[in-house]
């Protein structure tokens, strides 16, 4: 009897390992990849006095993701963005990474837990969307541009999102208040429609950095929730977005976020058009004022094999004492693939910083040609 | 913003409860940030599975498979009973019968198995593995034995959890 328990226990004892080995491929996936992005700009605009016309710039990051599935169907992983850039980033964002998070995923749903951008900011629809090029009216102008706030000028309204992504009115591009830690859920995709929310409980807590100030100049409880609509009926392509911010101010002279935007875009036979509008109502401004501000983007791409085109424009208002800080940007962009991952790009900016009043300090006009390449790895 | 902040935790309590229930019907794809999605139109050099190949996505199995029964079963069996001689697999009728097998941490005792795969679903009742024992008597002839009935059953179990791991797997 001992020796046949012995035997038939390692019958199935043979046969649990050798079934154990051939699944041993379940072990979390690794993947490393990335972008070095290099840009030659000329320049010119109203505040460049004593300036150069001419400039480069290169941009690199070092992606690592994780992905595995555990037995029971739930997906798990990491994302991490490492900036492998040879100085840090003009727009704030981390020294060593842009982004890191950890995922949960499944039928369920996905959760995002980490330094990571809004979940608005995945589900948004608008001009920036459907930009070639370096990205059009969010693409790589900024660096050469000279914000007005430099020159003694005012806030302003410079990218097509809401105030945590957005980031400082007194610099273009700014980092300082995407990628703050943050928890997001997206829902799965129900007849092309899906859901979003984040909640980051702190407005500037990022990476390692957790703050309990809740005075001061800061925002905190911050909410974004969003609602996305994609569908596509043979060559005709939609998609649509609703997205809403909202976040509690420290200080009491100061307005609490609320904002939202909606954008559209449509897509036949490799064209698109784009459009959006936000709304960023009274956030962060004084509570004794009643200033509002708003932005409204339009764009129109053409996608024909390797080669790629857009017009994207973007306009936004910020009301100030007098009148509006007018911002319009419009950027003309192409590409051509000449490899799957190398890009060789041009695109032309023509921006208009505008306060109220004659002849102001703080107006700029300018315009930035870019010639670049992008090799993704 | 209270109501948001009593809200919020409630519910993704309730969203993990969720995680529960397998068929929501929703198509499980979640977005990526619009600086990913506008440089991967682009597409990368290495191809999909980035610098080292890691994440290579494996040729999907299912879809028009010719075999007559579960393919996950049927995968599972095989290579649930790859350490014994096949003498016969047929993929249209789901019959996998195996050689005698003398293990050889127990000389003077063999085995001998016959799984039968009887459905096109992944269902627990979908295998049916029978297990047959023979023993060497003092005179060298090969006497059959009795067989504990756990073990078929623990053969069984083995075959359906390395089926849903592939199954898994698959729909990653």
């Amino acid at each position: 009897m001992k020796k046949f328990l012995l035997g038939t226990t390692g019958l199935v004892g043979a046969a649990v390992l050798f079934s154990s080995a051939a699944s041993a491929g379940e072990t979390p996936k690794v993947t490393v990849g990335g972008f070095i992005d290099f840009q030659a700009g000329i320049m010119s605009d109203d505040l460049d006095a004593a300036q150069r016309g001419y400039g480069f710039r290169n941009d690199t990051e070092v992606n690592v993701s994780v992905d595995g599935k555990t037995d029971s169907g739930l997906g798990y992983g990491a994302v991490i963005d490492l900036e492998a850039d040879v100085t840090a980033d003009a727009s704030g964002q981390g020294l060593n990474a842009s982004r890191t998070y950890i995922y949960l995923d499944g039928n369920w749903g996905r959760f995002e837990l980490g330094s990571n951008n809004t979940s608005i900011e995945a589900l948004k629809v608008d001009a920036s969307n459907i930009a070639r090029g370096s990205g059009g009216i969010h693409g790589g102008w900024w660096y050469y541009a000279n914000h007005p706030a430099a020159f003694g000028g005012g806030a302003y309204i410079t990218s097509a999102a809401l105030p945590q992504d957005h980031g400082s009115m007194f610099v273009a591009g700014g980092e300082t208040t995407d990628n703050t830690t943050k928890i997001t859920y997206y829902s799965p995709r129900f007849s092309g429609f899906q859901l979003g929310a984040s909640y980051s409980p702190d407005g500037t807590d990022k990476g390692q950095t957790m703050t309990r100030t809740d005075t001061g100049a800061g925002f905190g409880d911050i909410f974004d929730v969003g609602l996305n609509y994609e569908n596509q009926w043979d060559e005709i392509s939609f998609s649509a977005a609703i997205t809403g911010e909202w976040g509690d101010a420290d200080s009491a002279a100061v307005e609490n976020i609320g904002a939202w935007n909606i954008g559209a875009a449509l897509g036949y036979m490799g064209f698109q058009i784009a459009g959006s509008y936000g709304d960023w109502g009274d956030s962060m401004m004084p509570t004794a004022s009643s200033f509002d501000s708003d932005y409204w983007t339009l764009g129109a791409s053409y996608d024909f094999g390797q080669f790629g085109a857009s017009v994207t424009y973007l306009d936004s208002n910020v009301e100030v004492a007098g009148g509006d800080n007018d911002f319009d940007n419009l950027v003309i962009g192409a590409d051509y693939e000449l490899a799957p991952g190398l890009t060789p790009y041009i695109e032309v900016s023509f921006y208009d910083f505008d306060a109220p009043g004659v002849g102001v300090a703080g107006d700029n006009d300018g315009d930035v040609f870019l010639l670049g390449t992008l090799l993704s790895f | 913003m209270k109501i948001f902040r009593s809200l919020f935790f409630p519910l993704l309590g309730a969203v993990f409860l969720l995680s529960a229930c397998d068929n929501t019907g929703g198509e499980a794809s979640y977005p990526k940030r619009a600086k990913d999605t506008r440089r991967e139109q682009y597409g990368k050099l290495t191809g999909e599975g980035g610098l080292f190949g890691l994440n290579r996505k494996e040729e999907e199995g299912g879809g028009a498979s010719p075999i007559g029964v579960n393919s996950f079963l049927w995968r599972a069996t095989l290579d649930t009973l790859a350490f014994m001689p096949l003498t016969s697999a047929d993929p249209f009728g789901g019959v996998i019968i195996t050689d005698w097998y003398e293990d050889p941490a127990t000389p003077g005792e063999r085995f001998k198995v016959t799984a039968l795969i009887l459905d096109k679903n992944l269902r627990a009742d979908g295998i049916k593995v029978s297990l047959f024992r023979q023993k060497k008597d003092d005179s060298g002839h090969w006497r059959d034995s009795e067989v504990n009935a756990s073990t078929a059953r623990d053969l069984e179990n083995t075959i359906l959890t390395r089926a849903r791991q592939l199954r898994v797997r698959q729909s990653s």
